[in-house]
């Protein structure tokens, strides 16, 4: 069976342009193997400067690699041709004030991909937006609100919509639930994994809440300074985590729950 | 299909009609509106209303006082000047010109001006810094000094005063421009619509344009008033508008050497240039805040 998207030996060094000016860090992401199958979630843990929003943003080619391959469905994917994997592999930025545009309505944002990269006419463009808006559990007339009148757990789901909206593959999310209070962010996680059962999706996300990684994953990935250190099922990384940098994350979160 | 308007009770506002409820809300900004208005109005139809022609001398009825006074004729409403010629008639054609000359030095540059910000702003590395640093060269002069340096090159007339303000301003516009699109560039929302594929053109129309609209109308406002003070400045020094169109910095300076006998002369004309850049300005701050608020509550 071929995966769904495999990672082969990617890396990513960054260009140092000025020299002399900037303390040279030796920082160098991977090599990276992964291998993702259809309808799999998996997280990504680790530290702060671990590498793990770089991950995701090589994975959707936000970031060139060095060296290495992405290949979906067996097809090797071209590193500078952003456009060609807009549709299967979608980003989800962390949710902060500037992930959404003030000036222009829901709607039209998350119409924008559609019309970018399908041949749809105006009213299927419509109603393609407004069956995701409910799909998300937004309301059609959220179409002509503004970012300032949505919440935040609102403007996650707007978030959402729009990496949905081409019907994609996979979607990787930097930090989806970060932003959010306790009860949305519940909301948020149930609304995923019923999207997902239904549309069977492959889902990677970042995050540092380990409650929702067990939950939600059915793999975790463990990064420390560049590089993947551990990658097991969710349930044996909890029961037994073999890197000292995974046993710390997993540790502390264990000392929470135990209190 | 899903129909939209179904269940659709609330009104949802276009960006412009929110945009003039929020401008509504401020008394002062609506006076501003009105007063601009009328001279907008002035300057339309006032040519068509006055009975006479701007330059036409009344040979008999030199330095008469506005009608109210006890010497006034309601023939002259406004009084005439020392070469006989009606106040309110030349008035008309002044506003008509030193308002209208603005307004399009302005649009012209303003234009010019974002184009090259535009340019300037989505590209990246040398090109960009090389043109954002002639411009902070050119920024530091004062337009009017620009203006008359421009204009002692290409002489004088209100065509040249015109290109003179208008090449002065284009700076101004380079830069705000410039350092917005740059700033917007970083942010998140547009790197999502880049991962799209959107085309630079694209991300500018659909994502870039509709903040930027704030800005160009509080800078395009600023620089109206500018333009027009610059303009009737110019007039005033005999470097811009000749004597023989009514402008009204020329009227000012025409009215000086009688202005023990005749105050009216200068006053009317620096009340209008006065009035029309208050105006502006508080129509220009009012939109501001309208703009502002449109998007945060």
């Amino acid at each position: 069976m071929i995966p769904l998207l495999s990672i082969n030996q990617l890396t990513f060094k960054p260009t140092k342009k000025w020299e002399f000016m900037v303390p040279s860090t030796d920082f160098v992401l991977g090599p990276v193997d992964l291998t993702i199958n259809k309808g799999e979630s998996i997280a990504i843990i680790g530290q702060n400067d671990s590498g793990k929003s770089l991950l995701a943003k090589l994975i959707v080619g936000a970031v060139t690699p060095t060296s290495g391959q992405i290949s979906l469905n067996g097809q090797q994917l071209d590193p500078n041709n952003t456009k060609a994997r807009a549709s299967d592999i979608r980003m989800m930025f962390r949710q902060s004030s500037e992930s959404l545009n003030p000036g222009i309505s829901i709607g039209t944002m998350i119409e924008e991909p559609l019309r970018l990269n399908t041949q749809l006419s105006p009213e299927m463009r419509l109603e393609k937006v407004l069956k995701t808006l409910t799909l998300v559990g937004l309301m059609p007339d959220h179409y002509y609100f503004y970012k300032h009148m949505l919440s935040e757990g609102q403007q996650q789901r707007v978030a959402l919509a729009r990496a949905l909206i081409l019907d994609p593959q996979v979607i990787v999310a930097d930090e989806p639930f970060a932003a959010l209070d306790p009860s949305v962010r519940s909301q948020t996680v149930n609304l995923l994994l019923t999207l997902q059962a239904e549309l069977g999706l492959a889902f990677i996300f970042i995050s540092h809440n380990l409650g929702i990684v067990r939950h939600m994953s059915d793999r975790t990935i463990v990064m420390n300074e560049g590089q993947v250190v551990e990658v097991k099922d969710t349930q044996a990384m909890f029961a037994d985590p073999e890197h000292p940098s995974s046993q710390k994350l997993i540790n502390a979160h264990k000392a929470l729950l135990t209190y | 299909m899903l129909d939209v308007n179904l269940y659709d009770e609330e009104h949802h506002p276009s960006p412009l009609q929110a945009t003039w409820h929020e401008f509504k809300q401020s008394h002062i900004a609506v006076t501003g509106l009105l007063i601009l208005g009328i001279f907008v109005i002035i300057a339309l139809l006032g040519p068509l209303l006055s009975p006479y022609d701007p330059s036409t001398q009344h040979t008999n009825t030199l330095l008469i006082p506005p009608a109210w006074d006890d010497n006034g004729s309601i023939l002259h409403v406004l009084g005439t000047d020392a070469l006989g010629r009606d106040m309110l008639t030349r008035l008309f054609y002044g506003t008509q010109i030193t308002l209208f000359a603005s307004i399009f030095t302005v649009f012209v540059a303003l234009m010019i001006g974002m184009l090259l910000g535009v340019i300037a702003g989505m590209a990246s590395g040398l090109r960009s810094s090389f043109v954002n640093h002639i411009l902070d060269i050119l920024m530091l002069t004062p337009t009017l000094l620009i203006a008359i340096i421009i204009v002692a090159i290409l002489g004088t007339g209100l065509t040249n005063a015109m290109m003179a303000i208008g090449l002065a301003l284009i700076p101004r516009f380079v830069h705000v421009t410039r350092d917005f699109v740059r700033q917007e560039m970083n942010k998140d929302y547009i790197k999502i619509a880049r991962l799209d594929g959107a085309s630079q053109r694209q991300l500018f129309v659909t994502n870039i344009l509709p903040n930027m609209v704030e800005l160009l109308i509080v800078h395009g406002s600023l620089a109206i008033s500018v333009a027009i003070l610059d303009i009737s400045a110019l007039g005033f020094l005999k470097l811009g508008t000749q004597t023989l169109q009514p402008e009204l910095g020329v009227m000012i300076a025409e009215g000086l050497s009688t202005a023990y006998i005749a105050p009216w002369n200068i006053l009317l004309p620096g009340l209008g240039i006065f009035l029309m850049v208050l105006s502006i300005n508080i129509v220009g701050d009012g939109l501001r805040s309208a703009l502002r608020n449109r998007l945060t509550h």
